[in-house]
């Protein structure tokens, strides 16, 4: 991300108003991917989980069944 | 779609979709606008992922015959939430802090707010919510209320695109003079509700209170008669007992009358004192029986014929009677009301529309067939005319019987009115003017409170009655409805259906929009998308059931439709001064808090007949008129004079 927000242009705007503004942006950034990044894990994680959950009652179920 | 497949997007590949939309000739602006877009793009897509990879869930627990925990549905839902709050707060930090000059001119520009709803969520207490939209298709709501010192509170409500609740902010005391510029306070403040009203209690007076109450001016005439006929009887007793005395008999306690009604009989008893001491008197005096006779007539004739007593003595049994009469008239009437009935018998009173067109307006309608939903609305809420209703009960006989009813979406529930015919079926009532109903095939007598309470009691049993053709008496089947003619009938709030699964093995416990195929409709499209998704990733996947991107876009668009409907009726309905209810099959009616993506229907607290019977009921007179005069603009009636009759409605409020 550094990289992609260096190689900006910014029409006539200094070097130093430039440089700030890329900074804020390139921090805001990086902050949102961080977050959606955690979130993606998360989300991941509780997908996961509900299909392991479907398996262990389908699981148990068949045990259940063996068991009768 | 299997755990395994669940394709979450890197940290990388998005940094690539940015680096390959972003061009590095942007200016800042342009920039920030790209990123503000990709980051939507990518919230966007983690919700998808998440929504496809708990609907691939779904459906292996539907095969399986299990079911996807709440618990996890809900952690992926507050997930999607984190993510829009994270995308705002991006948003906030890269928008540029406007100079001076521009916030000046931000603010001087401040723009009306875009109202798509006013609503209720029982998770703001007390508050109205009002629904706004901006140009970018973002849903905002502000939930208001007052405190108990009177003074404006409330909160900031972002939206999440499946309309559930996303960040919720506490709104400022600044921020109310910015609502206010933008109509959003002006739509809060101009909400009409139901006028207060004190129940009356039925009581049946005695004769006496009866007269006092009711013949307070006949009273009045009545009493100065008797003086003045007292006062003229006094002057002819005092002849009575002068002639008396010559026989040597006083007659004592001659003035002492106990009272109005008393007097007539006091006289009464002395003349036939009178008559009696002549008697004695005349005999010891050696007269004739003839003689005798003669004489008591004499006397009897000077007290009855001379003072007018019996004139005195039919007008006070005739006040009292009529007292009396009008004591059980007024007990009977306001027995008779709709609030009493329903709080005797425990039912609610509904009065039904249609929603389809054809059967809402038909030639006996005294409306023009493009007479809308909300003019009838507008119709009942400003001119309260005479119309038909039934009694429901909640919930059913032991013998499983539901109370019917004419027609089963929607209505209004009736806090107030006069219940003037009461039948246990289909009166077939037509209207003829606006405070005139006919029926057909009835008596005209007046009916008991024992009728109204039979045509009550009825619950959905159909039953045999006798319909008057052509002068013969032919037996029929009844309906399952009863129904009930009332004249100035108050609204309480208004009603739409909704679904629940019967079915004890499917029951979801959940409420669904109008009934239950809404649940079964959802279903369908969430197959449908499972397997479009799947044969997307898999092109050698065939569902059992044929699917194509045009069909499901067909039934998505009417699953749409229909919620969207039912939301802007709701809408409708409460901007006109309806609070809003839903009412299942059985008849249970429960407060309405708003309406979800997936058809279900969010419900608050069960009401009872109660309830109903004692709250605040029909429009405040100001509301009523602006609604009467709207309909009168539109010229909805079909007979001018029913426009005249409306017209007069209106003027004398």
């Amino acid at each position: 991300m550094a990289k992609l927000f260096l190689c900006f242009q910014f029409r006539g705007a200094d070097k130093f108003v430039k440089d700030l503004i890329v900074d804020k942006y390139q921090i805001a950034w990086e902050k949102f991917q961080e977050k959606m990044n955690n979130l993606r894990k998360k989300q991941k994680e509780v997908l996961t989980r509900i299909f392991e959950k479907l398996d262990q009652q389908k699981l148990e179920a068949i045990r259940k069944k063996l068991q009768k | 779609m299997d755990k395994e497949q669940i394709q979450i997007k890197s940290k990388e590949s998005q940094a690539e979709e940015i680096e390959k939309n972003i061009s590095p000739e942007k200016t800042a602006e342009e920039t920030r606008e790209e990123m503000i877009a990709t980051s939507e793009k990518e919230v966007a897509g983690f919700e998808n992922e998440g929504e496809k990879g708990l609907q691939a869930a779904e459906q292996k627990a539907e095969v399986d015959g299990f079911e996807v925990g709440v618990e996890d549905k809900t952690a992926l839902k507050e997930l999607d939430q984190k993510a829009e709050v994270a995308q705002g707060e991006l948003e906030r930090e890269i928008t540029p802090n406007e100079l001076p000059e521009k916030e000046k001119d931000v603010e001087s520009k401040i723009e009306k707010a875009n109202i798509v709803g006013i609503t209720k969520d029982r998770n703001f207490p007390g508050s109205v919510i009002i629904k706004t939209e901006n140009a970018e298709g973002r849903m905002m709501g502000y939930a208001i209320r007052k405190d108990s010192q009177g003074n404006l509170e409330g909160n900031e409500i972002r939206y999440m695109k499946d309309g559930s609740i996303g960040p919720v902010y506490q709104l400022h005391e600044s921020s109310f003079a910015k609502l206010r510029e933008q109509g959003v306070l002006e739509a809060y403040e101009n909400i009409p509700t139901m006028k207060d009203r004190s129940a009356q209690v039925p009581e049946l007076l005695d004769k006496k209170e009866a007269s006092k109450k009711f013949l307070a001016e006949e009273r009045e005439k009545l009493a100065q008669e008797i003086l003045a006929e007292r006062k003229r009887r006094r002057e002819k007793m005092q002849t009575l007992k002068s002639e008396l005395e010559k026989t040597g008999k006083i007659i004592e306690n001659l003035d002492d009358a106990a009272g109005d009604s008393q007097y007539g009989k006091l006289s009464e008893m002395q003349s036939e004192e009178a008559s009696a001491t002549a008697e004695a008197f005349l005999s010891e005096n050696g007269m004739d029986q003839q003689e005798a006779e003669d004489e008591k007539d004499n006397l009897e004739q000077l007290i009855e014929n001379s003072d007018g007593l019996e004139t005195i003595k039919q007008k006070l049994e005739a006040h009292y009677t009529k007292a009396d009469s009008l004591a059980r008239e007024k007990f009977e009437s306001i027995q008779r009301s709709v609030e009493q009935t329903a709080l005797r018998s425990g039912v609610f009173f509904v009065h039904t529309i249609q929603e389809n067109e054809r059967f809402r307006h038909n030639e006996l309608s005294n409306v023009s067939s493009n007479t809308t939903y909300k003019d009838d609305a507008s119709i009942l809420l400003a001119l309260e005319p005479t119309i038909s209703a039934s009694s429901v009960f909640s919930g059913r006989s032991e013998d499983g019987k539901v109370s019917g009813l004419w027609s089963d979406a929607s209505g209004f529930l009736l806090g107030g009115g006069d219940i003037r015919y009461a039948s246990r079926n289909d009166l077939d009532s037509k209207s003829e003017g606006i405070k005139k109903r006919i029926v057909t095939n009835t008596r005209e007598e007046k009916q008991s409170i024992e009728d109204i309470d039979t045509a009550v009691s009825k619950r959905g049993e159909m039953e045999a009655v006798y319909v008057e053709h052509n002068g013969v008496k032919v037996q029929e089947m009844g309906t399952v409805y009863n129904e009930f003619i009332i004249d100035n009938p108050k609204v309480f709030g208004y009603y739409q259906s909704v679904g629940v699964v019967e079915d004890k093995l499917f029951a979801d416990g959940k409420h669904w929009v109008g009934d239950e195929s809404t649940k079964y409709k959802y279903q369908e499209l969430s197959r449908m998308k499972g397997d479009l998704d799947r044969i997307k990733s898999d092109p050698d996947y065939y569902p059992i059931t044929p699917v194509s991107q045009e069909s499901y876009d067909e039934k998505l668009s009417d699953f749409q439709k229909k919620i969207t409907e039912y939301k802007k009726r709701f809408e409708e309905m409460f901007s006109m001064g309806n609070p809003l209810y839903v009412m299942d099959p059985d008849r249970n009616v429960y407060e309405y808090l708003g309406v979800n993506d997936d058809g279900t229907v969010n419900i608050g607290r069960q009401l009872t007949p109660e309830d109903v019977a004692t709250g605040k009921a029909g429009l405040p007179v100001e509301k009523r008129k602006e609604l009467g005069n709207n309909i009168l603009k539109k010229a909805v009636f079909k007979e001018g004079k029913t426009a005249k009759e409306a017209e007069e409605i209106i003027e004398n409020l």
